[in-house]
C-alpha cells in the first residue's frame, strides 16, 4: 500500500472517531447545560423526600392543671419480613448485640401480624435504641419505628370523660377537613373525640436526604415546616374530687356528678363500673375486648351523663315546684292522713311507709317523702302542667352539656300519652306516679345535679361544662362561656320554700337524709328511692351545699340498692365532707386558673 | 545510553501525556468513589472500600510498568509470537468457561495464585497481534482473502466471549477488525456490503420490538435488491449478499428467544427507559445520566457527588467512573476526558500514517479501534445512548485486567511511533 492511500485512510477512520467524540460531546452539552437544571431537580428528588412530621396530641389536664393524659413515645425494633428467617445474619447480629432470647424472637416472627415489617422488639429500651442507632451499617434494613402513644397517667380516672384514642381508620382517612393518614391517632370517645381539633395540632413537613438504600441521612431545614402541637385542653374537673367520687362508687354500679353552682363546671362525675383507656391505646386484645364489652354491667356506660333512670322522690320537689307556683297550696296546706296508701279510682296506691305518715303539710311530705301527701297534690295539676315545670328544672332535655353527647331523658306530656296508647287510652292516673318520680319519667344523674343546683342558687340553670380551657394559641383561652338559663326554675318565693324544706331532709330528726349530714357544713339534699320494674331498686340523692349560699350540687346514684337514705346519702355526705375539707386555696373554685 | 532505553528519548510524548491524564482523572475518580459522603446531617460511609483505590493504585503502577515495558520490546517480536499469543488467549477463553469463577450469571474471570484476571481483555491483545500479522502480510493479498481471514480469527474469541456471557466483549471483537480491514485496503463499499446483514439484524429487532411488525424489514430487503441491482455486481455476489441478509432476517427472532432474561431485559430497557423500568437496568441508566446531567457545567466539586456518594450510582467506580466524572467535574471534567482519548487515538493513527512497517501501523490502528470502541460505547451507556453492556472505561475503570490491557495498548502505539523508521 502506498503512502498516499494510508494517509488517506488514516484520515477517514480519524474523521469517523471525531464524528463519534463529537455526537459525545455534543450530548454531554445539551445534558449538562441545557438540560442541566432538569436533571439537578431529578438529582434533588432522588434523595429527598417530604416526610410529614406529627404534631405531638395535647395533653389533657384536671382544672387545676394537674396533667391526666400525655403523650409517651415506644420505640419498635422492625426487620423485613422477608429477611427475618433463622440463620439470617442480620437478625442473628441483632439478637446478639440486643441481647435478645433467640427462641422467643423466632417465635415472635412467627405469631406476627401480617405486613411487610415485623416488629422484633415491641417496647425497646433507650439502651437498645442506642445499641440499634450506633450499628446502623452492620444492621442494614433494621428500621427503629417511633411511634407515639397515648397514656392516662392514672388509668380509669375519669375514663368516661376523657375517652380514649385509636388509630384511625381507612375510611376516615383523606377526607374531611383534617389530612388524616393511616396509622394516624384520633379521639375515638369522651373529651378526646370531641376535642380532636384542639388536641390533634397541626402534622408538619420534614424534607430529610435519604441514600439509595432508602436509610435517612439527615434532614434540610429548606422546605421544611415545624408542626404546630396540640393544644393543652384543662377539663373543668377537679381530679381529687373526681378520684373521691369514684372511689366512693367503687364495687357498686351506679354513679355521681358533681356540678359547680353558677357556672355548670363539672367538677367531678364519675361512672361505676369503669374501665381503663390505657387498655385501648396499648392495643386491646380481642378476649379483653370481648370480656369488657359482654359485660352485663357496661364498664363503657358512662351512666352520669347517659344512664336514664327514673327520678323518684327528688322529683317530688318539681312536682312541689309546680303546684306552689300554681298558686294551689302552701307549705301548710294539709290533705287527708297518709296511711299507708291511697285510693284512686279503683286502685290503690301506697306509700313507702306502709305504717302510714299521718297528717303532713307540705313542709313535712317532703322532709319524710310522703308518697300520699303528692298523690293528692297531684290531682291539682294536669300532666302537662307537670311536665312543663319538670322541663323548667331541665328535665326532658340535653342539658347542652359540649364535648359528650347527654342523654335528654324523658318527661311525658299528654301528647306523649296519646301518642303512645292512644287518645283516650290513658288516665288521669299516670299523674300519681308521675308525682312521685315513678311512671315513664326518665333523668340522668347530670340533669339532678343541675336542678339541684339551680334550685339551691339562684333559680338560673347552668349549661353544664366539662373543657373550662385550652392553648389554642399563646396564651390560656377560656373554653367555657357560663351559659344560664333566662327563666327561672320556679317562683323566688317557691325557692326559698323547698330550700327549707331540703335542708330539713337532711337535719331534722325525721328527715330522710339525715347519712348525708357534713360537719360544719349545712347539707340539704333529697333522698330517692326509685322502682326499678327489672329488679331492686335504684337508691338517689341528690344534694347541694352549704345550704346558705351552696357552692355544689351533687347528684348520686346505686342501682338495685336499696334506699336513698341509707345507700345514697351517706355517699354523699362523704363527697361533701372531701369537698370541703380542700384547703381555701386548694377548693375546687379556688384551684380555677 | 543504552541503546534500549534510547528509544524512550523517541517516546511520542503527546500520547504519553495524555495517557498519564487518564490515569490519573481515573485513579482521582476511583478514589473519590472510596471517600466518604458528608450528607444534610451525618457522614454517610462509603460502600466501596478503600482497598479499591489502593489496589487500583497499584494497578495503575503495574500498568505502567507494563507500558514501559511493551515500549521496550522491539514490536517486530510481537510480530513473531503474534499467532502464538493468539492461540493461548484461546486457550484461556476455554479455561474460563470450565473453571472460571462464577459472578453476575456468567464466567468471566480465571483465579491463580490469588490474582484474577480476565481472559477476554487479554484476548483483545492477542487477536490485534494476529489479525495486525495477517492483514500485515503478503500485501498482493485480495481484499475478500482479508476478511475471510479476519472472519475466521474472529470467530473463536467471539463464540467463545460471548458464551461466558459477555455480549458487549465479544462485539469488541468485530468492532477492532473493521477499521483494521478498512485501513488494510478493504474498500468501504466491500465493508458495507458485508455488513448488511448486521443492519438486517438491526432492522427486523427493532421493527418486531418496537412496532410488532416485519415490513420496514421487508422495505429494508426492497430497498438492498435496488441497490445491488443498480451497483451492477455480480449476480452470485448479489446472490450470496441478499442470501445473508434474508438468513439474518429471519434468524434474530430465533435467536431472541434464546437470550438470556437479563440480556433480553438490558436490551429491552435500552428501547423503553420509562419510570416503571428504572428500578431495572433502566435505573443504572437513569441515574447515570441524572449524575452527569446535575453535574453541569463545572460539576459538583471533587468529592461531593451526591448520586455517587448517596450509592445511588450503580457500578460507580468500575463501568460508571465516567458518570463520577460527569457528576464531580462538570462539562469541563468530561471534555477534558474526551479530549485526552481523542488525542490518544489521534496520535495511534499518526503512528499507524508513519509506521514504515505494516505490522507497526497495523497494531497502531488496532489500538486505536480498540480505545474508540471502548471509549464511544461505554460513554453512550453512561448517557443513555445505548443499552448498559458492562464493559470497562480503558484507563479509567478499576479493575487490573483492564487498565494492564489498555496500558500495553498505549505501550504499543508508543513502540510503533518511536521505531517508524523500522522496516
Amino acid at each position: 500500500m502506498d503512502e498516499h492511500a494510508r494517509a488517506w485512510r488514516a484520515r477517514v477512520l480519524l474523521l469517523v472517531v471525531a464524528l463519534g467524540f463529537f455526537t459525545l460531546a455534543t450530548k454531554l452539552f445539551s445534558m449538562q447545560v441545557l438540560a442541566h437544571a432538569e436533571y439537578a431537580r431529578m438529582a434533588r428528588e432522588n434523595r429527598q423526600f417530604v416526610r410529614r412530621v406529627l404534631a405531638p396530641r395535647g395533653v389533657i389536664s384536671d382544672r387545676a392543671g394537674l396533667n391526666l393524659a400525655h403523650n409517651v413515645y415506644l420505640a419498635r425494633v422492625t426487620y423485613p419480613r422477608s429477611f427475618a428467617v433463622q440463620g439470617d445474619s442480620t437478625l442473628d447480629r441483632l439478637i446478639e448485640l440486643l441481647d435478645l432470647d433467640e427462641a422467643s424472637v423466632l417465635k415472635r416472627i412467627d405469631r406476627a401480624p401480617p405486613g411487610d415489617r415485623v416488629t422484633i422488639v415491641r417496647r425497646a429500651t433507650p439502651q437498645q435504641v442506642a445499641v440499634v442507632e450506633e450499628h446502623r451499617v452492620q444492621l442494614p434494613n433494621v428500621q427503629l419505628i417511633v411511634q407515639p402513644r397515648r397514656h392516662y397517667r392514672y388509668g380509669s380516672l375519669a375514663a368516661h370523660l376523657m375517652g380514649y384514642v385509636g388509630e384511625v381508620r381507612p375510611e376516615e382517612t383523606g377526607s374531611g377537613q383534617a389530612d388524616y393518614l393511616p396509622g394516624d391517632l384520633i379521639g375515638r370517645s369522651g373529651v378526646e373525640a370531641w376535642a380532636e381539633g384542639l388536641l390533634r395540632g397541626e402534622p408538619g413537613r420534614e424534607v430529610i436526604e435519604v441514600n439509595a438504600a432508602g436509610h435517612v441521612v439527615g434532614s434540610i431545614s429548606e422546605g421544611g415546616e415545624p408542626a404546630l402541637p396540640g393544644a393543652e385542653v384543662f377539663l373543668t374537673l377537679h381530679a381529687g374530687l373526681q378520684q373521691t367520687l369514684e372511689r366512693l362508687l367503687d364495687g357498686k354500679v351506679g354513679s355521681g356528678v358533681c356540678v359547680e353552682v353558677g357556672t355548670g363546671d363539672i367538677l367531678a362525675a364519675a361512672s361505676s363500673p369503669t374501665f381503663d383507656p390505657n387498655e385501648f391505646t396499648a392495643g386491646i386484645s380481642q378476649v379483653r375486648l370481648d370480656e369488657l364489652r359482654s359485660d352485663r354491667r357496661k364498664p363503657e356506660f358512662n351512666r352520669a351523663m347517659r344512664g336514664t333512670y327514673p327520678p323518684g322522690s327528688p322529683f317530688k320537689l318539681m312536682t312541689a315546684a309546680a303546684a306552689l307556683d300554681a298558686g294551689h297550696v302552701r307549705p301548710e296546706t294539709r290533705f287527708e292522713p297518709c296511711r299507708g296508701g291511697y285510693m284512686y279510682g279503683d286502685r290503690y296506691f301506697r306509700c313507702w311507709e306502709l305504717a302510714g305518715h299521718g297528717s303532713l303539710d307540705l313542709m313535712g311530705a317532703i322532709v319524710q317523702s310522703c308518697d300520699v301527701y303528692f298523690y293528692q297534690l297531684i290531682s291539682l295539676l294536669t300532666v302537662d302542667e307537670l311536665a312543663a315545670a319538670a322541663r323548667r328544672f331541665g328535665l326532658g332535655a340535653a342539658t347542652g352539656l359540649p364535648a359528650l353527647r347527654d342523654h335528654a331523658g324523658l318527661v311525658p306530656t299528654s301528647a306523649w300519652y296519646d301518642e303512645r296508647f292512644g287518645r283516650g287510652g290513658w288516665t288521669s292516673g299516670v299523674k300519681l306516679n308521675l308525682a312521685i318520680g315513678q311512671g315513664e319519667l326518665l333523668v340522668t344523674p347530670l340533669q339532678m345535679a343541675r336542678a339541684f343546683a339551680a334550685l339551691g342558687g339562684d333559680g338560673l340553670l347552668d349549661r353544664p361544662h366539662l373543657v373550662l380551657a385550652h392553648t389554642r394559641s399563646l396564651g390560656v383561652h377560656e373554653e367555657r362561656s357560663v351559659l344560664r338559663s333566662t327563666q327561672p326554675v320556679c317562683q323566688p318565693r317557691t325557692r326559698q320554700i323547698l330550700q327549707r324544706a331540703l335542708r330539713l331532709v337532711v337535719a331534722h330528726e325525721e328527715g330522710t337524709g339525715g347519712l348525708a349530714r357534713v360537719a360544719g357544713v349545712a347539707v340539704a339534699g333529697k333522698t330517692g328511692t326509685a322502682e326499678n320494674p327489672f329488679g331492686e331498686d335504684h337508691a338517689w340523692f341528690v344534694a347541694y351545699a352549704p345550704a346558705e349560699a351552696p357552692q355544689v350540687a351533687v347528684a348520686v346514684i346505686v342501682e338495685n340498692s336499696g334506699h336513698g337514705g341509707s345507700i345514697a346519702a351517706p355517699l354523699v355526705g362523704e363527697f361533701l365532707e372531701a369537698y370541703f375539707s380542700l384547703s381555701g386555696s386548694d377548693t375546687a373554685s379556688g384551684a380555677r386558673r | 545510553m543504552n541503546p534500549l532505553f534510547a528509544i524512550l528519548g523517541r517516546i511520542d510524548v503527546p500520547a504519553f501525556l495524555a495517557w498519564a491524564g487518564l490515569v490519573v482523572f481515573g485513579l482521582a475518580a476511583v478514589y473519590s468513589c472510596t471517600v466518604d459522603y458528608q450528607a444534610a446531617d451525618e457522614i454517610v460511609a462509603s460502600t466501596v472500600p478503600r482497598a479499591v483505590f489502593t489496589g487500583q493504585l497499584v494497578w495503575a503502577l503495574l500498568g505502567t510498568l507494563v507500558m514501559l515495558l511493551t515500549v521496550l520490546i522491539p514490536y517486530r517480536h510481537f510480530e513473531t509470537f503474534a499467532y502464538v499469543a493468539y492461540a493461548l488467549s484461546l486457550v484461556l477463553l476455554v479455561l474460563v468457561l470450565l473453571v472460571g469463577a462464577e459472578a453476575g450469571g456468567g464466567r468471566r474471570w480465571l483465579s491463580f495464585a490469588g490474582l484474577s484476571v480476565q481472559p477476554s481483555e487479554l484476548a483483545k491483545v492477542a487477536y490485534i497481534f494476529a489479525l495486525a500479522r495477517l492483514l500485515a502480510g503478503r500485501s498482493s493479498r485480495s481484499p475478500l482473502l482479508m476478511v475471510s481471514g479476519a472472519l475466521l480469527l474472529m470467530i473463536g474469541p467471539v463464540m467463545l466471549v460471548a458464551r461466558e456471557p459477555d455480549l458487549g466483549t465479544s462485539l469488541v471483537f468485530i468492532a477492532l477488525s473493521v477499521p483494521m480491514l478498512f485501513f488494510a485496503g478493504v474498500s468501504a463499499r466491500l465493508i458495507l456490503a458485508l455488513a448488511s446483514p448486521a443492519i438486517s439484524a438491526l432492522v427486523i429487532f427493532s421493527s418486531q420490538q418496537v412496532l410488532d411488525a416485519v415490513w420496514p424489514w421487508v422495505a429494508y430487503v426492497i430497498v438492498l435488491m435496488g441497490v445491488l441491482y443498480a451497483s451492477r455486481l455480480y449476480i452470485v455476489q448479489s446472490m450470496v449478499l441478499m442470501g445473508a441478509n434474508v438468513m439474518v432476517g429471519l434468524a434474530v427472532p430465533l435467536v431472541w428467544t434464546r437470550l438470556q432474561p437479563y440480556q433480553q431485559a438490558r436490551i429491552l430497557s435500552f428501547f423503553d427507559p420509562t419510570e416503571s423500568d428504572r428500578l431495572n437496568y433502566g435505573y443504572q441508566t437513569f441515574q447515570s445520566k441524572v449524575a452527569i446531567g446535575s453535574g453541569g457545567l463545572l460539576g459538583k466539586g471533587y468529592l461531593e457527588g451526591s448520586q455517587k456518594g448517596l450509592a445511588f450510582l450503580p457500578e460507580r467506580h468500575t463501568d460508571f467512573v465516567f458518570s463520577v466524572i460527569g457528576e464531580e467535574f462538570g462539562l469541563i471534567g468530561v471534555w477534558l476526558v474526551l479530549a485526552l482519548f481523542l488525542l490518544l487515538i489521534a496520535r495511534s493513527l499518526r503512528a499507524a500514517r508513519i509506521s514504515r512497517r505494516s505490522f507497526g501501523a497495523m497494531l497502531a490502528v488496532g489500538v486505536a479501534s480498540y480505545f474508540t470502541f471502548q471509549v464511544l460505547v461505554n460513554i453512550a451507556i453512561t448517557v443513555g445512548l445505548l443499552p448498559v453492556t458492562g464493559l470497562p472505561l480503558p484507563l479509567l475503570s478499576k479493575g487490573g485486567s483492564s487498565m494492564l490491557v489498555s496500558c500495553m495498548m498505549v505501550g504499543l502505539v508508543l513502540n510503533v511511533s518511536a521505531r517508524w523508521s523500522e522496516v
